[in-house]
């Protein structure tokens, strides 16, 4: 095997994370707004990890709030809050007083003029949403069901139906599926369980071809009947 | 007196109502979905859209306030330029007769309005915000040595 072609630097460098760039776009468009007509990459680069590590300390602070007075889900109050923390450096008008209320912040007051004041500019381009990656599974009480156990409160959230129906200590009986499921176990295949749907027992052979890149070896190897009749195992 | 701190405090309510309203229909230099990203990164769960927009609107609002310092810095420092050049011209021209005049068309065109490292950390700083950056990058250790000590 030919060694791998010696790669570019410009290749070397691994590309941004999406949500930089995206931050990167969005911070030159403001530039331009403003007034600017161009912008070092490092400046402009440095302004847009700016501008994603203030969202990121805004909303950890206004999430931290939240959980300090016991809730989840953040609301305006402690969003408020938030930007009153980040602002204490500058200042604003009303800092000194601890009774002032949260919804007449001065701070709510400057992003109402800003935004009256400002033209709306949109992004570019739309932007793709990321897909949901886990579905929160509903929970006992959800689906109106018992826990199997003592111990596992209603609000959580459903064991799998292949776990339930799975044999477990002190339950007697099972179903010819389990009896085939535990020969494939000795036989040192594990199953994958889809959901509701089984890998059926008998499957197509998958045949393997191992090469050697080093000079040593350059045998072939076939895998096939053999790996089965060691149930998977190779050398 | 009660009454109209009360009337003062409605038309506060009154006027954040519609700004959140408000905010449904703006959309911010900053789209919702990069926004959404870090808010799942740092825990801030909150299903009201207008929060989100929010946020946007104010992260939109640093930027901008970085920025016009930044271009402050710069517009200052043009005009000190430019105040300097025509002090020097007038005390050329009072020395020795005036020069013919140049084509005004030809102007320089280096007046573009550029951000740069220098003005970014200087309105960073202002805002709490330390910013340094390499002068230089060195191609090699040797880069700049004395051709002597390179030998050595």
């Amino acid at each position: 095997m030919e060694p791998p072609a010696k790669h570019k630097e410009e290749d070397r460098s691994p590309r941004p994370p999406f949500a930089a760039t995206v931050s990167r776009v969005a911070v030159a468009q403001i530039c331009l707004t403003i007034g600017y007509a161009a912008a070092e990459p490092a400046a402009l680069r440095a302004l847009a990890d700016v501008a994603a590590r203030f969202v990121q300390a805004l909303t950890r602070s206004g999430a931290s709030i939240a959980a300090s007075n016991g809730r989840t889900d953040a609301n305006l109050l402690d969003l408020v809050r938030a930007m009153e923390d980040l602002s204490l450096p500058l200042g604003f008008a009303g800092a000194s007083d601890p009774t002032r209320p949260l919804l007449r912040s001065s701070i709510l007051r400057e992003l109402m003029a800003f935004v009256r004041s400002v033209e709306e500019i949109p992004f570019p381009r739309p932007i793709r949403r990321e897909s949901v990656r886990t579905r929160v599974s509903p929970s006992f009480a959800q689906m109106g069901r018992e826990p199997p156990f003592r111990h596992v409160p209603r609000w959580l959230p459903c064991f799998p139906e292949s776990w339930e129906r799975s044999p477990r200590e002190g339950e007697g009986g099972g179903d010819g599926r389990e009896a085939e499921g535990n020969r494939e176990r000795t036989k040192g295949v594990s199953l994958l369980w889809e959901g509701e749907r089984l890998l059926p027992a008998e499957r197509e052979r998958v045949w393997f071809r191992l090469e050697y890149c080093g000079r040593e070896r350059k045998k072939k190897k076939r895998v096939g009947e053999k790996a089965e009749e060691r149930g998977g195992k190779r050398r | 007196m009660n009454s109209s701190s009360g009337e003062g405090r409605h038309d506060d309510d009154s006027a954040l109502t519609e700004f959140l309203a408000s905010l449904m229909d703006y959309t911010p230099t900053i789209p919702d979905e990069l926004v959404e990203h870090y808010l799942s990164r740092s825990g801030f769960h909150c299903p009201d859209l207008r929060l989100t927009r929010l946020v946007a609107v104010a992260a939109q609002k640093f930027i901008s306030e970085v920025a016009s310092d930044a271009l402050q810095y710069v517009q200052s420092f043009q005009f000190l330029a430019f105040f300097c050049s025509i002090e020097l011209r007038i005390m050329h021209c009072k020395a020795r007769p005036a020069p013919p005049v140049k084509d005004k068309s030809k102007q320089p065109k280096d007046k573009r309005l550029v951000l740069t490292m220098e003005d970014l950390s200087k309105a960073l700083h202002k805002h709490g915000v330390n910013l340094k950056h390499q002068e230089y990058f060195a191609d090699s250790p040797l880069t700049g040595m004395d051709p002597s000590s390179r030998e050595e």
